[in-house]
C-alpha cells in the first residue's frame, strides 16, 4: 500500500515537472498588476475618463469635511466660545487654552491633522486639474468644460489654503506644486499667503466666466443653487470677499467682491453653500453634533461667557445652546450650557452663507467710514 | 515554487515566487558546514521580475569528536559561526499611490489617500553574523550556550512621515541602515538528580542594542501621540528605540533658557529609550518522589522606558494614588519652567509639566514577573491499576500565569502597549487592559 502511494506521488511530481517544462518559465513570472483595491493615480492622470472627473470632484467636495471636528475644537476653544471636554484627551484643555505654562506643539494632532487634510484636498484638486488637462488635450473635454473644472478646482484649493492659513496665521502656509508629488514650496508670509489665495480665487473666477452654462460634473445638494458656472462664481466671489477683509482691503470687499457674490439683504441669513452629511456608505456624519446633556468626560459645551455676554434680544441663546441639567466640568473648567449648534447628525454645516456676507459688509463699512456713520446704515437684518 | 496567499480581505492577494537550495557537508560529525541560497520575487516589490538573492552559510567545529580529545569532564564542546541574509517584503500595496472612496450626499467620489506609494520599493535585507559556543560538562550537570550577534538591516522598511503640505502624510520608507548587536546566554543546570529528587534549572540572559547607522532623510517619528506626549523617533546615529519629547531648553550650566518675555524655551530632546538594559529568565522544575512536579518561571526585564499616559488621565481627574504626596521630584529647570517646587503635590507637579515637558510620562518599565507557576501530582501506577485496568495515568494540579509582578512602574502593567507588538513603537500606555492573571486547575486521565 505504501509502495503504491509513493508511486502515485512520483507520478504527480512527474506531471508537475512536465507542466513546468512545457510552459517554459512562465509559471514563475509574476504579473505587474495595478492596485486591486483602489483607483491608481497614474491611471487617472494619464488615462482619465469623464466619469473619473466626476468622482474626483465629488471626492474633493467630500474631503473638505475630513478634519472639521478638530478644526472646530481648535477655533472654538481658542476663540473661547466653547469647550470640548474629553477625559482621554488632556491637550484640548491644556495646550489649546495655554493652561499653566503649556504651549501649542507643532507636532500634535490639533494642528497636524486639519493641516494635512487641507493639503490632501489640495492634492486631490491638483490631480483633478491634471486629469482634466489630459481630457482637454485629447479632445474629450471642450474648453468650456475644462474651464469649469479649473474654476471648481482652483476655488477649492484657495478655500483649503485659506482654512490652513486660519490655523497658522502669521506662520503662513506653503504652496503645493501641482505636478510634483514629492516636494513642497517654501513657507510664505501671511501677506504672501493671502495674495496666493486671492490670486487663485481670481483665476478661478476668470475660468468660470468662460465655462459655459453648465458644469460637466455634479455637485452635492450642499451646492444647490450654486452648481452652475455662473452661480458657483457667486460663491467664489463670496470667498474672495472674506479674503479681502482678512487683507483689510475694505474697498475691494465693498465695491468689487460683495456685489458679485450672492449677498442679499432680503434673503434668509442661512442661504449659502454647505457641507452636507448623510448616513450612506463611505459618507460622513456631522462631527460637531453631540448630545448637549452628554457626560462631562465626553461633551461639547458652550463657554459660559458666550451666554453671559449675549444681549437681551439675542435669539441665538435659545437655539444654539441648551441649559444642562448638570454642569459639565473637566480640568478645572466648567459650563452650564451644552452646545447645540447642530441638532442632528446629518445637519449641514455652512462653508459660507448670506449672514457672513452681510457681516463682511458691515465690517468693511465700519472700517471704511467712521464708526459714527454706522448708525445711519441699514443694519437691522 | 510558486505560491499564492490569500488573506481574509477581498482583493488582497499577493503572488510571490521563491526557490531555495541548500548543501550540507558533514565530516565525521567534527566539521559541519552548510551553504544555502534563496531567491525571491514578489508582486509586492516595485520590480516584479527581479529576483532577490539571500545567501547563507554556517560552520560548526565539534571539538569533542576530534581524536585528540581526551578530557572526560567535558561531554561536548562545539564552536560555531553563521552568516545569513533574509529579506522582508513591503506591506501589500505600499508601491501604489491610490485614491479611495469618499462619498458625499449620495454621490460616489474618490479622494487621494494620505500614503504616497513608493514605485520602486524593494525588500528590506537583513544580514546577520553570529558566533558562539556550546559546552556541556559532567554528564549533563551543566550546559551553556553562548552567542553574540550583529544584525545589519539595509533598506529599512518603515512608514515615514512626510511634510503634509505635499498632500501626503506618510510614505513607505525604504532606505537607510540600522544595526543590532546583542548577546544571548543560556545556562542549563541539573544540580540534583536522583530517583527521589530531580531539579532542572534554566537561566537565560539576553541583551540587544540598536543604532540607526545611516538615514538619508531627516529624522522622523514612527509612533506615539505627538511630541508633547512622547514619540519614538528614527534619527541617524541614535538608538532606533529612542523616545523623544518636549523639554525646557537649558544652557551649558543647566540653567533654564527663557525667551524675551520670560517664558521658557521648549525644545525637543531625547528623554528615554524603549530598549531594556538586559533581560533574564529563571526557570526551575522540581520532581519529588517521581510523582510530584513543581515548576516556576521568572522573567526579569531591567530598564527600558515606557510612556505612561495612564497616570496623566488619573492625574487630570485627581485620582492618582500618590496625587497628594510630594516624594516625586523633578530637576530645577523643569520646576522653574512649570512654576512648581519640590513641595508641590505629585499630581499637580505632573499636570503642571504637561505642555512644558514630556519627562514625567517617560518612566522606567523594569519588572520582575512570575510568568508561570505550577504544581502537579501524578497518582502512582500501583494505585491506578487497582482502580481500573483501562486507565494508564491520572494527573492533577494547579497552575497560574502572571501571578506576581514587581515593578517601579506607576501604572497597571509595564508590558502592554496601545500600539500592540510592533517593531519599534512599543511601550506607549494609555490605560489598556493589563496582562491578565490566569489560574488553571488540571485533571488529566490517560487511557
Amino acid at each position: 500500500m505504501k509502495y503504491l502511494k509513493n508511486n502515485f506521488l512520483s507520478y504527480v511530481a512527474l506531471i508537475c515537472a512536465i507542466v513546468v517544462l512545457s510552459t517554459g518559465c512562465d509559471i514563475l513570472s509574476i504579473e505587474d498588476r495595478s492596485d486591486p483595491n483602489n483607483s491608481e493615480l497614474n491611471q487617472i492622470i494619464n488615462n482619465p475618463t469623464p466619469s473619473d472627473i466626476n468622482t474626483l470632484v465629488t471626492g474633493t467636495e467630500s474631503g473638505l469635511r475630513e478634519e472639521l471636528r478638530i478644526y472646530h475644537i481648535n477655533v472654538g476653544m481658542i476663540g473661547r466660545e466653547m469647550y470640548r471636554f474629553l477625559a482621554a484627551e488632556p491637550r484640548n484643555t491644556a495646550d489649546l487654552l495655554g493652561k499653566g505654562n503649556s504651549q501649542l506643539d507643532a507636532g500634535s494632532f490639533y494642528i497636524t491633522r486639519p493641516w494635512a487634510s487641507c493639503y490632501s484636498v489640495i492634492r486631490n484638486s491638483n490631480i483633478l486639474i491634471q486629469a482634466a488637462k489630459t481630457l482637454n488635450e485629447d479632445g474629450v473635454f471642450t474648453d468650456e468644460e475644462y474651464n469649469g473644472v479649473l474654476g471648481f478646482a482652483k476655488t477649492m484649493k484657495a478655500y483649503q489654503y485659506l482654512m490652513a492659513l486660519t490655523l497658522t496665521n502669521e506662520n503662513g502656509i506653503r504652496i503645493q506644486p501641482e505636478e510634483d508629488f514629492s516636494s513642497t514650496g517654501d513657507v510664505l508670509s501671511k501677506a504672501d499667503s493671502e495674495d496666493l489665495i486671492a490670486t487663485l480665487l481670481d483665476e478661478a473666477a476668470t475660468n468660470l466666466d468662460d465655462a459655459g452654462d453648465n458644469f460637466a460634473f455634479s455637485l452635492s445638494s450642499g451646492f444647490e443653487s450654486f452648481n452652475t458656472p455662473e452661480t458657483f462664481r457667486e460663491f467664489n466671489r463670496a470667498l474672495r470677499a472674506r479674503v479681502a477683509v482678512y487683507q483689510e482691503d475694505w474697498i475691494g470687499a465693498l465695491d468689487d467682491y460683495l456685489p458679485e457674490s450672492f449677498i442679499n439683504v432680503n434673503a434668509p441669513l442661512g442661504m449659502g453653500v454647505y457641507h452636507v452629511y448623510s448616513t450612506a456608505n463611505n459618507d460622513m456624519l456631522n462631527p460637531v453634533f453631540s448630545d448637549p446633556q452628554a457626560g462631562s468626560g465626553d461633551s461639547w459645551v458652550a463657554h459660559n461667557s458666550w451666554v453671559d455676554d449675549a444681549e437681551n434680544n439675542d435669539e441665538r441663546i435659545d437655539v444654539k445652546v441648551v441649559l444642562r441639567d448638570e454642569a459639565a466640568s473637566l480640568d478645572g473648567l466648567s459650563s452650564d450650557y451644552g452646545l447645540f449648534v447642530y441638532q442632528n447628525q446629518t445637519a449641514p454645516m455652512p462653508i459660507i452663507r448670506n449672514a457672513e456676507l452681510i457681516l463682511i459688509r458691515a465690517e468693511a463699512l465700519a472700517q471704511r467710514n467712521n464708526a459714527g456713520d454706522l448708525v445711519s446704515l441699514p443694519l437691522n437684518y | 515554487m510558486r505560491t499564492g496567499t490569500f488573506s481574509p480581505h477581498p482583493n488582497l492577494c499577493t503572488f510571490s515566487a521563491e526557490w531555495f537550495s541548500q548543501e550540507e557537508i558533514n565530516w565525521s560529525d567534527i566539521y559541519v558546514a552548510t551553504l544555502g541560497l534563496r531567491g525571491d520575487k514578489s508582486d509586492r516589490n516595485g520590480n516584479v521580475s527581479k529576483i532577490y538573492m539571500y545567501p547563507k552559510a554556517s560552520f560548526a567545529w565539534n571539538m569533542t569528536n576530534e581524536d585528540f580529545w581526551d578530557n572526560d569532564a567535558i561531554d561536548n564542546l562545539k564552536f560555531r559561526v553563521a552568516y545569513g541574509q533574509t529579506g522582508n517584503l513591503a506591506t501589500f500595496g505600499a508601491k501604489f499611490t491610490s485614491l479611495a472612496p469618499s462619498n458625499i450626499g449620495g454621490l460616489g467620489g474618490t479622494l487621494v489617500t494620505n500614503v504616497r506609494g513608493l514605485e520602486n520599493i524593494k525588500p528590506e535585507r537583513q544580514q546577520e553574523i553570529e558566533g558562539g559556543f556550546d559546552i556541556s560538562v559532567a554528564d549533563g550537570l551543566a550546559s551553556l550556550e553562548f552567542t553574540v550577534y550583529q544584525k545589519k538591516i539595509q533598506d529599512m522598511l518603515l512608514q515615514r512621515e512626510l511634510e503634509p503640505s505635499t498632500g501626503f502624510s506618510f510614505e513607505s520608507f525604504n532606505s537607510g541602515e540600522m544595526r543590532n548587536r546583542g548577546v544571548e546566554v543560556s545556562l542549563n543546570l541539573q544540580p540534583v538528580s536522583n530517583p527521589d529528587f530531580i531539579w532542572n534549572s534554566n537561566i537565560n540572559f539576553w541583551k540587544n542594542t540598536s543604532k540607526v547607522t545611516d538615514l538619508p532623510v531627516p529624522a522622523f517619528d514612527v509612533g506615539g501621540f505627538g511630541t508633547s506626549l512622547g514619540v519614538y523617533r528614527i534619527e541617524e546615529g541614535k538608538s532606533a528605540t529612542q523616545i523623544v519629547g518636549i523639554d525646557p531648553q537649558v544652557d551649558d550650566n543647566g540653567n533654564l533658557v527663557t525667551d524675551g518675555s520670560g517664558n521658557p524655551v521648549i525644545v525637543n530632546k531625547k528623554l528615554g529609550d524603549g530598549e531594556p538594559d538586559f533581560q533574564m529568565s529563571f526557570g526551575n522544575d522540581f520532581q519529588l518522589f517521581k510523582n510530584l512536579d513543581f515548576s516556576f518561571l521568572f522573567h526579569w526585564k531591567k530598564g527600558g522606558d515606557v510612556i505612561n499616559l495612564t497616570e496623566l488621565l488619573f492625574d487630570l481627574n485627581g485620582t492618582t494614588p500618590d496625587y497628594d504626596d510630594t516624594d516625586l521630584t523633578f530637576t530645577d529647570f523643569r520646576n522653574e519652567a512649570a512654576d512648581i517646587t519640590d513641595d508641590t503635590p505629585n499630581g499637580v507637579k505632573r499636570t503642571s509639566l504637561l505642555g512644558v515637558s514630556t519627562d514625567q510620562f517617560i518612566q522606567d518599565g523594569s519588572y520582575l514577573r512570575l510568568r508561570e507557576i505550577g504544581l502537579y501530582y501524578s497518582i502512582p501506577e500501583s494505585i491506578i491499576s487497582k482502580i481500573s485496568e483501562g486507565i494508564r495515568g491520572i494527573r492533577f494540579g494547579a497552575s497560574a500565569t502572571n501571578l506576581i509582578t514587581i515593578s517601579p512602574y506607576r501604572s497597571y502593567d509595564p508590558e502592554v502597549s496601545n500600539f500592540g507588538n510592533q517593531p519599534i513603537a512599543q511601550g506607549i500606555e494609555v490605560a489598556p487592559y493589563p496582562s491578565s492573571k490566569q489560574y488553571y486547575f488540571h485533571l488529566k486521565f490517560d487511557f
